[in-house]
């Protein structure tokens, strides 16, 4: 896939662009010319195994730190031009609160940092806490809340002052499937308000749910960036599951299959670039039993799995 | 510079509501006063009670009456004892705190040995005065002189220091400028690390990268620096309140001579030396890994106001000399240094502004300094920061420094 094809039309929903952008600690390389783009209304997730230089690219988005080489542009007020952290928010993967600080005060304190007045902060604060199911909490100080709580406190922190640019690393991590649901849901609601989403997470079944496009990071380098549907196709591998009736047996063989995996009745495998669906179905013998068969591209988590042990050349 | 405000307000506020701080601000003064009000009177009150028992060889037979007369003190009383080996036996049983010896040929010599059990032990205050009048009575007794008329002619005088010169410092001024050189100092120690700490635990806490997504690592430090600039400043407002009414309860009039320049003066030097205290901290604070590690540093830090301390005397005594006045023009020491010359002395015009241009142009340097070790130190998690590495920070990107 060219870069060209991938990149967003250049429309006034585009906020941010990422050119050439690199990070180097004591000489090594922690982000090396990364480029890539994000508009309202979309969820872009950023993905990469541990030390990819997730991370480091993202606080260079956030103005924490600067690049070695590169730029950033943004356009979080109608124009281009530098970063206004007021319109950013920012969950990082490192969750900190002060713990002798009261939520519903370090909440009007972050926001009052990002330009929201008090007053507003706080009724915006309380409502927040409410929708989290916090509202009984917003006195306590942060040391006295679970992780759990203090994961929800520092997503509302991100928040709270509606910016055009939410920034979310490992959202959620630690948090159980009904609070990941929640968080989903608000991440959805997000992309629906226009916000752009820079979704960082290891959960692929989530990003698979959530992203519009993907941009997969490895030892600071691009490795595939596109839509979920031009990632799997420009594999051009299909992964196949079939399982055949009860009592009967599974051909030894199936017409191009690899990696096949046995378990009962049932084969996994996958069908390389190259072979046509169709032909494989062809392939298969005749009379064969199948109650189960299905043919799809291959979901994220097995492309993310190849490309970081070298399986895939940058795209 | 609005960031640095709100940070400023919220570090003012949480600290507040710290019991450390409010103990420390409250609490200390209380501490000062017994220590410097109720405690010597508790011990003049205890020494009045235990009597101390000296004894007295008179060989020559003409001092004891002498003595014995003029012994008003109830801190020490006199007791006649027969001969030396005696007295040396009831030194050593304890039953006689020190011994007089009083002979001829002492006396002939101008000495009066005074036995102690060990180098520690003085002689009661008061005692050297009455055997002094003891000793020139029988002498004047013994040349045929009339002692009444005598005695007025030969006593002794008190020396009186009063300043006369125009401009010299008042008791007032003193008072206000030398409190406030060991406020600074006690600041120093006791909240000027908070900014250390608090730079750490958010740093520790990860809260850092919240905040740095907010406003720049410049705005954070300043902010810092102002909120505890304006705990200790709280605080020791607070102290010299306190002493402010202690004084006036036992020395009434005292502030009245009191020039609101020495006060301008003092204050602007304790603000500026406890900024650079406070942004030395927050420095620390960006290198340092965790609060075990910053431990060592504190005590260094914590040290550079309290140096001129340690030439005090020298300072009061010769405030104009050459490397007195040159050592007002090192930062980490103007601020003592400077307090302690315009305490005793009327420092030109022209040296204030001069040594207070020079501190507050190292403060905003060492902000600046601070800032760009923040930008980088800050995220630094697991290890701490080597100078040699801070150094390379710098190098690498002057341009941003601050």
């Amino acid at each position: 896939m060219s870069e060209e094809s991938v990149r967003v039309k250049d429309t006034p929903l585009r906020v941010l662009e990422v050119d050439g952008i690199e990070k180097r600690f004591d000489g090594l390389v922690a982000v090396d010319h990364v480029s890539f783009e994000a508009s309202r209304g979309e969820i872009l997730g950023l993905l990469g195994p541990n030390g990819a230089g997730k991370t480091t690219a993202i606080r260079m988005i956030l103005g924490i730190i600067r690049p070695d080489r590169g730029t950033v542009r943004y356009s979080l007020n109608g124009g281009w031009g530098t970063l206004d952290k007021r319109q950013v928010g920012y969950l990082p993967e490192e969750r900190g609160l002060y713990p002798d600080a009261r939520v519903l005060d370090l909440l009007v304190h972050f926001a009052g940092l990002k330009g929201v007045p008090p007053r507003e902060a706080r009724d915006r604060a309380r409502a927040e806490l409410d929708a989290f199911d916090l509202g009984a909490w917003a006195n306590r100080r942060g040391e006295q809340l679970s992780k759990g709580m203090q994961q929800k406190v520092q997503f509302i922190a991100a928040l709270l002052h509606r910016p055009a640019l939410v920034v979310l690393d490992e959202p959620f991590s630690g948090l159980d499937p009904v609070n990941q649901e929640v968080f989903q849901s608000i991440i959805r609601r997000l992309r629906d308000e226009n916000v752009a989403v820079l979704l960082s997470a290891h959960q692929m079944n989530l990003v698979e749910e959530l992203c519009d496009r993907i941009f997969l990071i490895h030892k600071g380098q691009r490795v595939l960036y596109g839509t979920l549907t031009e990632i799997q196709e420009s594999t051009g591998e299909h992964v196949v599951t079939l399982r055949v009736s009860r009592g009967a047996t599974v051909p030894a063989t199936l017409g191009g299959l690899l990696d096949v995996r046995r378990e009962g009745y049932r084969v996994w495998g996958r069908l390389p670039a190259g072979v046509e669906p169709a032909a494989f179905v062809r392939g298969l013998p005749e009379g064969l039993p199948v109650d189960e068969f299905t043919i799809r591209r291959p979901p994220l988590h097995d492309i993310f799995v190849a490309a970081v042990r070298g399986g895939t050349d940058a795209r | 510079m609005r960031g640095s405000l709100l940070v400023a307000q919220w570090e003012f506020r949480k600290t507040l509501r710290n019991r450390a701080v409010l103990l420390s601000t409250f609490l200390f003064p209380l501490m000062l006063i017994t220590l410097s009000v109720v405690m010597p009177v508790v011990v003049e009150s205890l020494s009045r009670q235990s009597t101390v028992t000296i004894g007295v060889v008179d060989e020559t037979g003409a001092v004891w009456p002498e003595l014995e007369q003029r012994v008003e003190d109830a801190r020490f009383t006199l007791q006649r004892v027969a001969d030396p080996d005696a007295a040396e036996r009831a030194l050593v049983a304890k039953e006689l705190g020190g011994v007089l010896l009083v002979s001829q040929a002492g006396l002939a010599q101008g000495v009066v040995p005074y036995w102690v059990r060990g180098v520690t032990e003085t002689p009661p205050a008061g005692l050297g005065t009455i055997v002094n009048e003891a000793i020139r009575t029988v002498r004047l007794r013994e040349a045929g002189l009339p002692v009444e008329e005598v005695m007025p002619l030969v006593a002794g005088v008190s020396l009186m220091a009063q300043p006369r010169v125009q401009g010299e410092r008042s008791v007032a001024d003193f008072a206000v400028s030398f409190g406030l050189a060991f406020l600074l100092v006690l600041a120093t120690l006791i909240t000027a690390g908070v900014v250390m700490n608090s730079v750490i635990a958010e740093k520790t806490s990860r809260t850092v990268e919240i905040l740095l997504s907010s406003i720049t690592p410049r705005d954070l430090l300043i902010g810092k620096v102002l909120g505890y600039g304006a705990i200790g400043i709280l605080q020791v407002a607070v102290w010299a309140a306190v002493a402010l009414v202690a004084a006036s309860r036992f020395l009434p009039g005292i502030w009245t001579a009191l020039s609101p320049q020495s006060v301008v003066i003092a204050v602007g030097y304790f603000v500026l030396g406890y900024l650079f205290s406070a942004s030395m901290y927050a420095l620390l604070g960006a290198m340092m890994r965790d609060l075990q590690s910053s431990s060592q540093s504190v005590s260094w830090v914590a040290i550079i106001p309290a140096v001129p301390l340690f030439v005090i005397s020298f300072i009061i005594q010769f405030p104009d000399v050459g490397w007195v006045r040159a050592m007002g023009f090192i930062p980490p020491f103007t601020a003592t240094t400077m307090l302690f010359r315009t305490a005793v002395t009327s420092v030109p015009l022209w040296e204030i502004l001069a040594t207070m241009a020079v501190l507050a142009l190292t403060d905003y340097l060492l902000v600046r300094l601070a800032a760009k070790v923040f930008e980088v130190g800050m995220l630094m998690y697991g290890k701490s920061a080597s100078p040699r590495e801070v150094w390379r920070w710098i190098r690498r990107n002057p341009s941003s420094v601050g």
